[in-house]
């Protein structure tokens, strides 16, 4: 059983808090990726579930057992946790079944025994018959085949993976998330994925982790954080939304509300009622559309037209606020062109509840 | 309220802690005790604090005779250090000549060579009864004083032992210099003497002060070159005052050189405060974006350049070599030598017939082996914690091992003299006057050769091998024996050698510790060259060459195996 349980993790470097208050239930079996901009903590939060980083206040439970606190500290190897780094970490003196058969042989197994969990652990990720190669003579995602075998000898029942496919090029990737949604699949183990590319997340993960500055902002569905972002820094990670400030107008109850933005009245959705006063208004490009010069909307100039697979990517600056740039989708037919005049109109919105 | 205080180091568990403080004595055993031990001495005697012995060697002229002196070679030495080593690097790196690699493993050989069997190979080859000179009817006449007898000569051969130093200190601030600097004076219009003047060499300047510096603390510790000319010349510097007041006196005296060694110690710190001070600031200056710059086209003057350069290959390594090597075939000193006379007996005599040269090849070999063996043990897991789990207690202590090579040999000697005279308390036993007490101070002095190539080893590896393997449930001694050491196995083989090689050469310790039956190599030369029998000196030189220059040929044919950086040599 591994539920993975961290509360109020901290941890700093001198002043700076590399952790700061994290707190995160994973569920056993779960696979929870966590999803960030670089430098904003991904690693540590990894390194100190693993038991490399200490924490510097804070519980780490791993099945229920404390494993770290600021008294406690479980030392890595005694954790059985399964790590597959970014760097795949392989030995280069070993051999391929060596490499994966590392764990067993640690704790003492029979030559034969390990000999047959290697050679099923290499069939699965389809590497039947390189057992003798050394890691020198692999390709890039074999490496990382290698490592994920290794991982699945030891069969540990938390596996974290930080970003393990940034160094593989584009066409691998696709295969490889295969491979993570396989081995998940197969063992059942909780997995921890760290990765800063949300395509990446969305296509594996049950439940996305996003961290900004060594916090956790938001832990929900990949749908939920694309409509509904608990913070502005989330609504404009996830998705490219546009954040601006608008004025509550009224709740209508049922999740919707209507707000002033840029001048419009909108009807949004919001999280629960909404106090009238100023807030912040989440707008993605799927809340925006062409319209007529009659309707309401926002006067427009187009700045940019870009052909982005099967659409059009139009980019704009109000008249009203030459400082913003909005961005709306458009299909084939009825794009404008650079230079155009249009009107816009909002279709919906969003009303950030946190800072 | 957030806590924001550090978190206590790692609890290790009680045997790695027990490891961590068997290494961390080890470590104060061979580096701090000695010097705690000299200081000691130096101000406490017959168990009363005291300055007396402290007074009297500073107020006897002979003292400030030799410091004098021993400045005097040294500046010298130093000076023609960095200007033959510094041209040198900035042709060699700088400039498009070819067959580099081999140029500068010739050019860095000599470093390798005892400076005594230097001494001894320039004094055959400018003496009255040199063969060379005598085959090419150049000889000067007998009863002529040979000048290298003199400050002059020690100067130059001082110069000449440590210019591959000054070199490989510069070449690799050279090889790190960013191209841009030199593009982008060339594009405002400098010419390449201009761009050389006004931009290489001052942003070469930590380096090169750096070279200046342990160009200055080799040559004032250097016992050889000094102990060869010097004695005969009766031109005293402060490490053969010492060396014959201890064998003049006795141990009698050993307060007194006591002083006389922190005097030298004192001189030496001078030079390694500010290396260490200029090694940091080249560290945080170099902000390389693409380290090695375009070679400048030398065109016309490319041939003689070349030509030069292996010119003094010549004459530095080769023609005293040749000295020393015809030397070593003349049947007796003075005759002259033809195909006739040539003989090889010299040769059946170091090697076969006098016992203690014998004995001497024996213990030199055992000496080095087991201390490079011994000292690869103890670095292998030292520089793990050092470098990878960053532990304070031993990082300290990684400076303090720096010390006993930093400081002359001369110093170390004394300490470990200082140390041992006494019987071991508990144990009973002396080391002194048995070949333990050099074993002993060649572990202290050698130590951080050894230590160098297995952190840099260590710096150049993904510390996440050793973490995959620890998630993986294996201990620490688990990870150290079938991770670690495979990885970090050839790093510390070239720490090793290097060890070796330097032990194997070594005079200065043992001039001061060898006893009837523990002789080294270096004493057996120094003895037959104060006797009289140069020739046999030749003969053993000669095969200390070959071993030497064997040993650094299969290494550098191994080398490609090896990270980059461990072997000072390979370029
Ligand atoms: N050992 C360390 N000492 C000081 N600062 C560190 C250390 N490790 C990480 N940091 C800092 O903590 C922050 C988070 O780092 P990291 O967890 O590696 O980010 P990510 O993996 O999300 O890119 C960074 O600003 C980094 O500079
Ligand atoms: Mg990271």
């Amino acid at each position: 059983m591994a539920r993975l349980t961290l509360d109020a993790v901290t941890r700093t470097f001198g002043a700076f808090h590399a952790l700061d208050r994290v707190s995160l239930d994973v569920r056993d079996g779960e696979f929870l990726a966590v999803l960030g901009p670089s430098g904003c903590g991904k690693t540590t939060l990894l390194r100190a579930v693993a038991g490399f980083e200490k924490v510097n206040g804070g519980t780490i439970a791993i099945g229920g057992r404390v494993v770290s606190s600021g008294t406690e500290h479980v030392p890595p190897e005694r954790r059985r946790v399964g790590i597959v780094f970014q760097s795949y970490a392989l030995w280069p003196h070993m051999s391929v079944a060596e490499n994966a058969g590392y764990s067993m042989r640690v704790a003492g197994a029979p030559k034969e025994e390990i000999r047959r969990a290697v050679a099923q652990a290499l069939a699965v990720v389809g590497l039947s018959g390189f057992e003798d190669r050394m890691p020198a003579q692999l390709s890039g995602g074999q490496r990382q085949r290698v490592a994920l075998a290794r991982c699945l000898v030891q069969s540990p029942a938390l596996v974290l993976l930080d970003e393990p496919l940034a160094n593989l090029d584009v066409h691998l990737r696709a295969s490889m998330e295969d491979e993570f949604a396989d081995f998940h699949r197969r063992t059942g183990s909780t997995m921890i994925y760290i990765t800063h590319d949300q395509a990446e997340a969305m296509a594996l993960a049950d439940r996305i982790a996003v961290m900004d500055e060594g916090r956790i902002v938001q832990v929900a569905s990949p749908q939920e954080l694309h409509g509904r972002p608990a913070t502005a820094m989330v609504a404009r990670f996830i998705g490219g939304g546009l954040v601006l400030p608008g004025e509550a107008r009224a709740t209508d109850g049922d999740g919707a509300c209507r707000v002033r933005v840029l001048g419009l009245d909108v009807r949004a959705r919001c999280a629960g009622p909404v106090p009238p006063g100023p807030v912040q208004v989440a707008l993605y490009p799927r809340d925006l559309r062409l319209c007529g010069p009659e309707g309401p909307g926002i006067d427009c100039r187009v700045t940019r037209v870009v052909y982005q697979g099967g659409e059009f990517r139009v980019e704009l600056v109000p008249e009203g606020a030459p400082g913003l740039r909005l961005t709306l989708h458009a299909a084939e037919s009825g794009r404008p062109a650079p230079g155009d005049a249009v009107r816009v109109s909002i279709d919906g919105a969003w009303v950030i509840p946190g800072p | 309220m957030i806590p924001s205080t550090a978190p206590s180091a790692p609890v290790a568990p009680w045997r790695e802690q027990a490891f961590i403080y068997a290494l961390a004595l080890v470590v104060a055993l061979l580096s701090l005790l000695p010097l705690l031990r000299l200081v000691f001495e130096g101000v406490v005697q017959g168990g009363s604090p005291s300055l007396a012995a402290a007074t009297k060697v500073l107020s006897a002229p002979g003292t400030w005779a030799a410091l004098r002196n021993s400045l005097e070679t040294s500046i010298g030495g130093t000076v023609l250090a960095v200007l033959v080593g510094g041209s040198v690097a900035l042709l060699v790196s700088l400039t498009d000549i070819r067959a580099r690699g081999a140029f500068v493993f010739c050019f860095v050989l000599p470093l390798m060579i005892a400076p005594q069997v230097t001494a001894l190979a320039w004094l055959q080859v400018t003496g009255t009864s040199s063969p060379l000179l005598k085959l090419l009817g150049l000889a000067p006449p007998l009863g002529t004083r040979n000048p290298l007898y003199s400050r002059e000569g020690i100067v130059a051969l001082l110069g000449l032992q440590y210019a591959p130093l000054v070199f490989l200190t510069l070449r690799a601030g050279l090889r790190s210099l960013p191209r841009e600097l030199i593009e982008a004076g060339l594009a405002a219009g400098a010419g390449p003497l201009t761009v050389l003047r006004t931009i290489v060499v001052p942003v070469m300047t930590p380096p090169l002060v750096a070279g200046v510096a342990l160009a200055f603390v080799s040559c004032i510790g250097n016992f050889g070159i000094p102990a060869f000319l010097g004695i005969p010349g009766r031109y005293t510097v402060l490490p053969t005052l010492i060396y014959q007041r201890l064998s003049g006196m006795g141990p009698g005296v050993l307060s007194e050189v006591a002083i006389l060694s922190l005097l030298i110690g004192a001189v030496a710190m001078i030079g390694i405060v500010v290396q260490d001070y200029m090694l940091r600031r080249r560290d945080f200056r170099i902000t390389a974006s693409t380290p090695g710059a375009q070679p400048f086209e030398l065109g016309a003057w490319r041939l003689p350049v070349e030509i030069l350069l292996w010119a003094s290959i010549l004459a530095v390594l080769i023609v005293p070599f040749l000295g020393l090597f015809l030397t070593s075939l003349v049947p007796a000193f003075g005759v002259p030598l033809n195909a006739a006379t040539a003989t090889l007996g010299n040769y059946a005599f170091v090697l076969f017939e006098h016992a203690a040269t014998r004995r001497a090849f024996l213990n030199s070999v055992l000496l080095s082996g087991a201390a490079a063996g011994l000292i690869a043990a103890i670095c292998i897991p030292l520089a793990y914690f050092v470098v990878w789990r960053r532990t304070r207690m031993l990082r300290a202590l990684n400076i303090v091992a720096e010390m006993p090579y930093a400081l002359p040999g001369v110093v170390l000697a004394i300490a470990a003299i200082l140390l041992f005279l006494k019987p071991l308390p508990l144990l009973g036993v002396s080391l002194y006057n048995t070949i333990w007490i050099i074993f002993f101070a060649y572990l202290a002095r050698f130590l951080v050769l050894g230590l160098r190539p297995v952190v840099s080893g260590y710096h150049q590896l993904d510390r996440a091998l050793e973490e995959a393997a620890q998630v993986a449930g294996a201990g620490l001694l688990f990870r150290l024996r079938t991770i670690v050491v495979p990885l970090v196995a050839p790093a510390a083989a070239a720490g090793a050698i290097l060890t070796f090689l330097t032990a194997f050469n070594e005079l200065t310790v043992s001039a001061l510790l060898w006893s009837s039956g523990a002789e080294t190599l270096g004493v057996v030369v120094f003895s037959f060259e104060q006797g009289g029998d140069s020739t046999y000196a030749a003969a053993i030189s000669v095969l200390t060459v070959l071993v030497t220059l064997a040993v650094m040929l299969a290494l550098a044919v191994a080398a490609r195996r090896l990270p980059p950086g461990v072997l000072p040599w390979r370029d």
